[in-house]
């Protein structure tokens, strides 16, 4: 850039996030926590895997609702089928009994009429013969007499099970209740159809069907559409998670990317595909980003204006004390030791509107400063000058580190470059003790020219140094001294709309290093190269 | 890892469930590596029991470490013997309740510190 140009600089933006006003400040350390919960949310871990997250949440929701259908469905079927394979074998059983029981009955050979006497011989083989007539392959039906001796169906063919019939008599007697019996691996289904007053018993048995080929069908199939269903839930919930969530993600995007210099510049988009909450969401926020757009100019414009506004009075006033001291005779030392500190106060309060003029300008992007060829070697001199005068009580060295052949020329501009030079030599007289010392180095750097300006003061926590080019932040250790934290981000913008940069290094307890860095001009730089 | 594990855990209250309503459907091995697949998958949460103990609801974690080791003991015995242990089916119940808890306490127990932070 040309000697002498003015270049109107916009410093927002320019150093990193360290110089943001408040507002947007707030907007990145929001982004940063938000990182942080991402960071998390992103581990290896499988509890942040299933459980931090949405997609997660909605997924293990999904394989719980289908197991628990699945585990419902399969295990009522199951239980459903042997009761009613069951039910159904007793209900035949009975049927049988009942049938057979009625017509001995009628044929007065059980029953009201018939006593234990009347078990002849002839009577039994009738009986016999009913028991067959109403037994077969599978079902067995006999009678237990008072005395406990068996009338038992006549087979032909069929052997008598007798085994069972033991084992189903002993079984009940156990447990009335029994009705699954299992003699030599075979499963029957056991029934006292009925007890007559006489002392005689009704039995019935029935082989149990082997269901096992059909339950494990029943399984088989079951397992199928549980396992297509979850699959199917878990797709469908994974697509649908995506889809709402993507709008969140690129509104979360945005938020990250807001400074208060875009707040009003881009508008969040209409998310038509998302779901209507999510719309809805988008447009409050959209909305809020308005009105904070709208506060953020309202709260500038004020500043701006206050500061305006103030600094002309104050400047009168300012000059009225200045003159009072100087010429008034007869003041008494009290008197003019209390002018000399309302002429201080003022100067103080001047220096801080200019600060807040300074930032308001940055902000809305009218901060105008002159790009010029500075010698710092001698800006540096003269601003030790200025600094021996007003601090008398340290000692400031001046070190330039800068060969001799190389020049100490960069760009800047020197009104506001000795400003910050003044600022940061306040900054490290403050936090130091008396007699201490304050070196200003001038050394090259791979960016241009540095200037440092170390002193051996209190230092800065660690915790402190990442926000310590932040608005109104002070160091925790600060406390001490007075200010407004201020000062630093004054220091931050104008290096920074001066196309360079300021760092620190610091220890606690040890001091502090701020070292202001400025570009070389770029005829200087390409004559070099 | 502990997700595969977990998924496992819940697959076998359906299969342990499914063994008490239909007791013949099942084979003796079958049986047998049922109850120590389930036996096997009560171990870790044990462990992490005892790891944890000093963080968790004491009286929450006496009840279900005394649980958890009944039911290791017993179904380990089963897993060597074999069946034909009387009523059975109730065994089952249990370890698909065991296999239930497994998933709870995991779930749902309280984060570490570490994860926490």
């Amino acid at each position: 850039m040309p000697k002498g140009e003015t270049a109107k600089l916009k410093a927002t933006g320019r150093v990193k996030g360290f110089i943001l006003p408040g507002p947007a400040a707030k907007i990145e350390d929001s982004k940063a926590s938000t990182l942080g919960t991402d960071f998390v949310a992103s581990g290896s871990n499988w509890r942040s895997q299933l459980l931090g997250s949405l997609e997660g949440q909605l997924q293990l929701a999904a394989y719980t609702a289908v197991l628990i259908g699945f585990t419902g469905a399969t295990t009522t079927g199951l239980w459903l089928s042997n009761r009613n394979q069951i039910r159904n074998g007793e209900a035949e059983l009975q049927a049988n009994a009942e049938h057979m029981s009625n017509n001995l009955v009628a044929q007065d050979q059980l029953g009201q009429g018939h006593s234990a006497k009347d078990w002849s011989p002839t009577v039994q083989a009738e009986v016999s013969r009913e028991l067959r007539d109403h037994s077969s392959v599978r079902t067995t039906l006999w009678i237990e007499l008072a005395d406990g001796r068996l009338v038992l169906p006549t087979f032909g063919h069929i052997a008598i099970p007798m085994q069972m019939m033991r084992a189903t008599m002993q079984a009940h007697k156990k447990d009335q209740n029994t009705r699954l019996i299992t003699v030599q691996g075979q499963e029957y289904l056991t029934l006292l159809s009925r007890s007559y007053p006489t002392g005689e018993r009704l039995w019935s048995s029935a082989k149990a069907t082997d269901t096992g080929r059909i339950q494990n069908e029943f399984l088989g199939w079951m397992i199928l559409i549980g396992v297509g269903s979850m699959l199917l839930s878990l797709v469908t919930i994974t697509v649908m998670v995506r889809r709402i969530v993507r709008p969140l993600l690129q509104l979360s995007e945005r938020s990250a990317a807001l400074t208060a210099d875009t707040l009003n510049q881009d508008p969040i988009p209409e998310m038509t595909a998302a779901p209507k909450e999510v719309r809805q969401l988008a447009r409050t926020y959209a909305e809020l980003m308005e009105r904070l757009a709208l506060s953020w100019n309202d709260q500038r414009r004020f500043v701006s204006a206050v500061s305006h506004e103030l600094r002309t009075p104050l400047t009168i006033v300012q000059g009225y004390l200045q003159r009072t001291i100087k010429r008034s005779k007869g003041l008494s030392d009290d008197e003019r030791r209390g002018l000399k500190t309302a002429e201080e106060e003022s100067i103080r309060m001047r220096m801080l509107l200019d600060d807040l003029l300074d930032l308001s300008r940055g902000d809305s992007g009218q901060l105008q400063l002159n790009q010029e060829l500075v010698d710092l070697g001698l800006l540096v001199d003269k601003v030790a000058d200025l600094s021996r005068s007003n601090f008398t009580d340290r000692r400031l060295e001046v070190r330039n580190n800068i060969p001799n052949v190389e020049s100490s020329e960069a760009l800047a501009d020197p009104g506001r470059l000795q400003q910050v030079l003044l600022d940061l030599i306040d900054n490290a007289a403050k936090y130091s003790a008396q007699n201490s010392l304050i070196t200003l180095l001038l050394h090259p750097h791979t960016d241009g020219i540095a200037i440092d300006v170390k002193d051996e003061g209190i230092g800065i926590p660690e915790s402190d140094l990442p926000h310590i080019f932040k608005r109104f932040h002070r160091a925790k250790n600060s406390s001490g001294s007075s200010g407004t934290g201020l000062g630093l981000s004054v220091v931050a913008l104008l290096m920074s709309a001066m196309g360079g940069e300021v760092r620190v290094q610091s220890k606690e307890g040890e001091g502090s290093c701020f070292s202001v860095i400025l570009p070389k001009p770029p005829t200087t730089s390409s004559t070099k190269s | 890892m502990m997700i595969f594990y977990l998924i496992f855990c819940s697959l076998l209250i359906p299969v342990n469930l499914w063994a008490a309503i239909t007791p013949h459907l099942h084979s003796d091995l079958s049986m047998q590596i049922l109850h120590a697949t389930s036996t096997l998958v009560l171990l870790p949460l044990l462990a992490s029991l005892w790891i944890q103990r000093k963080h968790l609801n004491q009286l929450t974690g006496f009840i279900l470490s005394i649980f958890l080791c009944v039911m290791v003991v017993i179904n380990t015995w089963i897993a060597f013997m074999g069946m034909g242990v009387r009523n059975g089916w109730i065994d089952h119940i249990f370890l698909a309740l065991a296999a239930a808890s497994v998933e709870a306490y995991f779930l749902f127990m309280p984060a570490p510190a570490s994860e926490k932070a």
